[in-house]
């Protein structure tokens, strides 16, 4: 039992599991065995709690009786506050516990100096008869209060440090810090350095919501997270949420998860990633909720387990609205594929939720999540670094967990918001989905764009999103001039285009015929001026024979003359028929 | 270890002589104890003279009495009877505090 022996001091610090969520990951295993720990807070930080949640947990979990030392509360409260953890005091406290009321009673009468000596030689007694492992002093600020005196304080607390020591007990201190500052009254510092490990919890009220946070400040000889983790105080006790452990490699998949709309399928290459996390956003009534229903839907008809978290809708509003555009969760919560997790706003800090959360998705470990909405559940306050970081923790844990998820937030247009919080929560998802409204000849369209998602070619459109009995459909977006057009108007552009084409076609269809007509007539006009040309070539054949008939005349010969007008009547009359002929052809053609 | 009591009583004090029943709980030979210790028999054989009754518990030789009475810090006295139970913790150095102490409430019985 002596931690003096060599294999002790080679093997360099042991740890002692506290059982406590996430605290033993933050400090790597517990706290120090056979050494001291000290928990520093304001009143109402949950030190008690937390020294006494150490203490059952040992008892319960690993067999190692403790002792609580009780300055403050008398050993009847305390089993009492117990009660309310569901920890059965009592009867641990036949089998491994033990509480000593070390109440200094208010009728005690002070004359002198005093020391612990007597408390500690019996402690050891106790220890020794129940086999103790673990012991708290609770806390060390009024034990010191009593002493009233600043060297006495000191000697006594070193007492309390060396027996540890002797005693091999793993022991815990707890000290109330004065004020909402980390720092310990400066009365008590030397308790820092004296402790191995230190532990400091806060209690804030932020906008009259409670917040608590737990950090440690020292380890000796052992590495832990020097962050400040959020700690809350449940049903079942203290929970703190830690960074989720060394950085891991996320599942990666490849598979695709439908949406929940054939057509956002589509335009995704195929659904959301699995295991991804998407992030939705718009002004409230631009549909969210409906295309988170369809997800958990699509989801739970695959046979998924699904969580929805919602806060200030109730489960019975959300599945009645959704039943109303044909998105039935019903059947899915009847068999419990589906679970619903809501409260109301202010019920709880953003730390509470993000614990709640993790505690109900580790019970019902879904495969699909939905948060909605995101910001109001993580937000403490207007702290917007507080917001970001309560994501990264949320995300840590669902990306570890493979849960493909969708965080909805209430945001206007991406573009007027770029230095604000949904942007750097943005960076964080892997899908971005926008969803807005268009107004436009007095009416409000609802319409969807992918503003971002990793891995996938999407299309950049902005498309218009139409809720039915039917589903959601979506209608690639109509440009006209640079501006998209939807609903009426869009379909007032599609009918006027339509018609003007008709016009255009009738317009050429009349050109083409002008056109053949002018082409007709220009054929005719070439007929006649050739018959023209033939009459003119036939009369000048006939000049030459009159030509011809004078000269042999002048020799004897008049009775040619008849001939000659013969040739001219005939002539032109069988071929003004031709003419006629292909004239008509032409005009008929041209009709 | 518990000591005789004064065999002649000393009722000069005009108290009625009623059986004081105290007991001392030590820590061993620590200063604190020691000085206890030597204070008390002081003001027991001054102001109490023959009838006291003091018992002395060594928390080092029987360390379950002192959780089974609720000591803790070293040293205590504690006075049972008469009534009431008082206790008083300290080198009792403060000799005019403690005999107040046992002599007062001894007065009101």
């Amino acid at each position: 039992m002596s931690p003096e022996s060599y294999e002790a001091l080679t093997a360099g610090i042991q740890k002692m599991p506290t059982g406590i969520a996430d605290f033993d990951e933050i400090t790597d295993g517990g706290l120090p065995r056979h050494r001291t720990t000290l928990v520093i807070g304001t009143p109402g930080s949950g030190k008690t709690l937390l020294a006494l949640q150490v203490l059952v947990n040992g008892a319960k979990h690993w067999g190692e009786p403790g002792i609580f030392v009780a300055f403050e509360e008398n050993s009847h409260q305390i089993i009492q506050n117990a009660a309310t953890f569901g920890w059965d005091l009592l009867t641990l406290e036949r089998e491994r516990l033990f509480f000593l009321d070390a109440r200094m009673s208010p009728e005690a009468i002070q004359s002198g100096d005093f020391d612990l000596l007597g408390m500690l030689a019996s402690l050891s007694a106790k220890a020794a008869e129940i086999g103790a492992k673990r012991i708290v002093f609770d806390s060390v600020d009024v034990l010191l209060a009593l002493l009233d005196n600043g060297r006495a304080e000191r000697r006594e607390l070193y007492r309390i440090h060396d027996w540890l020591a002797q005693s091999g007990l793993t022991g815990i201190l707890t000290a109330r810090s004065e004020s909402d500052e980390s720092v310990v009254a400066h009365r008590y510092d030397f308790l820092q350095y004296m402790a191995d490990c230190v532990v400091l919890l806060q209690h804030k009220v932020l906008e009259s919501i409670s917040q608590r946070d737990m950090r440690v400040i020292k380890f000796r000889g052992s590495r832990f997270a020097e962050n400040a983790f959020p700690l809350v105080i449940s049903t079942s006790g203290i929970e703190i949420f830690g960074s989720g452990g060394e950085a891991k490699q996320f599942p990666v998949y490849t598979e695709r998860v439908s949406s929940g709309v054939a057509d956002l399928d589509t335009l995704l290459v195929g659904g959301y990633l699995r295991g991804r996390t998407v992030l939705m956003t718009g002004l409230p009534g631009t549909a969210k909720t409906t295309l988170c229903g369809a997800f958990l839907e699509a989801a739970c008809l695959r046979g998924e387990r699904t969580l929805l978290a919602s806060l200030d809708e109730s489960s019975d509003e959300i599945v009645s609205n959704l039943a109303s555009v044909g998105i039935h969760l019903q059947p899915h919560l009847d068999s419990g594929l589906l679970k619903m997790y809501w409260s109301s706003r202010e019920a709880l800090s953003a730390e509470e939720h993000l614990i709640s959360l993790r505690r109900v998705i580790r019970e019902h470990q879904p495969q699909c999540l939905v948060i909605n909405p995101l910001w109001m559940m993580l937000q403490s306050g207007r702290d917007i670094l507080n917001i970001i970081t309560n994501t990264q923790r949320l995300l840590l844990l669902t990306k570890n967990a493979g849960i493909t998820s969708i965080f909805t937030s209430l945001l206007s247009d991406p573009s007027e918001h770029s230095e604000e919080t949904p942007y750097q929560i943005s960076t964080l998802t892997d899908t971005w989905v926008h969803l807005s409204y268009i107004l436009q000849a007095g009416e409000r369209n609802r319409a969807l764009s992918v503003v971002k998602s990793r891995g996938v070619p999407h299309s950049n459109q902005v498309h218009q999103m139409i809720l039915s009995d039917k589903g959601i459909t979506l209608r690639d977006g109509y440009a006209v001039n640079g501006q998209v057009l939807m609903g009426r108007r869009r379909n007032a552009q599609e009918t006027a285009d339509q018609s003007k084409g008709e016009r255009t076609r009738l317009e050429i269809d009349q050109q083409r015929r002008e056109l053949e007509l002018t082409e007709a007539e220009i054929k005719t006009r070439i007929q006649t001026f050739q018959l023209e040309l033939g009459v003119k070539r036939a009369a000048l054949r006939l000049l030459e024979l009159e030509q011809t008939q004078q000269q042999g005349e002048v020799s004897g010969q008049p009775q040619d003359a008849p001939l000659l007008s013969d040739t001219r009547l005939d002539g032109p009359g069988t071929k003004s028929d031709g003419i006629q002929t292909s004239s008509d052809n032409a005009l008929n053609q041209g009709n | 270890m518990t000591l005789p009591s004064d065999p002649t009583p000393d009722t000069s004090n005009g108290d009625t002589g009623e059986l004081l029943i105290i007991t001392l709980y030590v820590a061993g030979h620590s200063l604190n104890s020691l000085r206890a210790l030597t204070n008390l028999k002081t003001i027991c054989q001054t102001y109490f003279p023959g009838y006291y009754q003091l018992d002395i518990v060594d928390i080092f030789d029987d360390p379950l009495r002192a959780v089974k009475d609720k000591v803790l810090v070293t040293p205590t006295l504690v006075k049972t009877a008469p009534a009431p139970v008082i206790r008083i913790v300290g080198d009792l150095r403060e000799t005019e505090t403690v005999v107040l102490a046992l002599q007062s409430v001894g007065k009101k019985s």
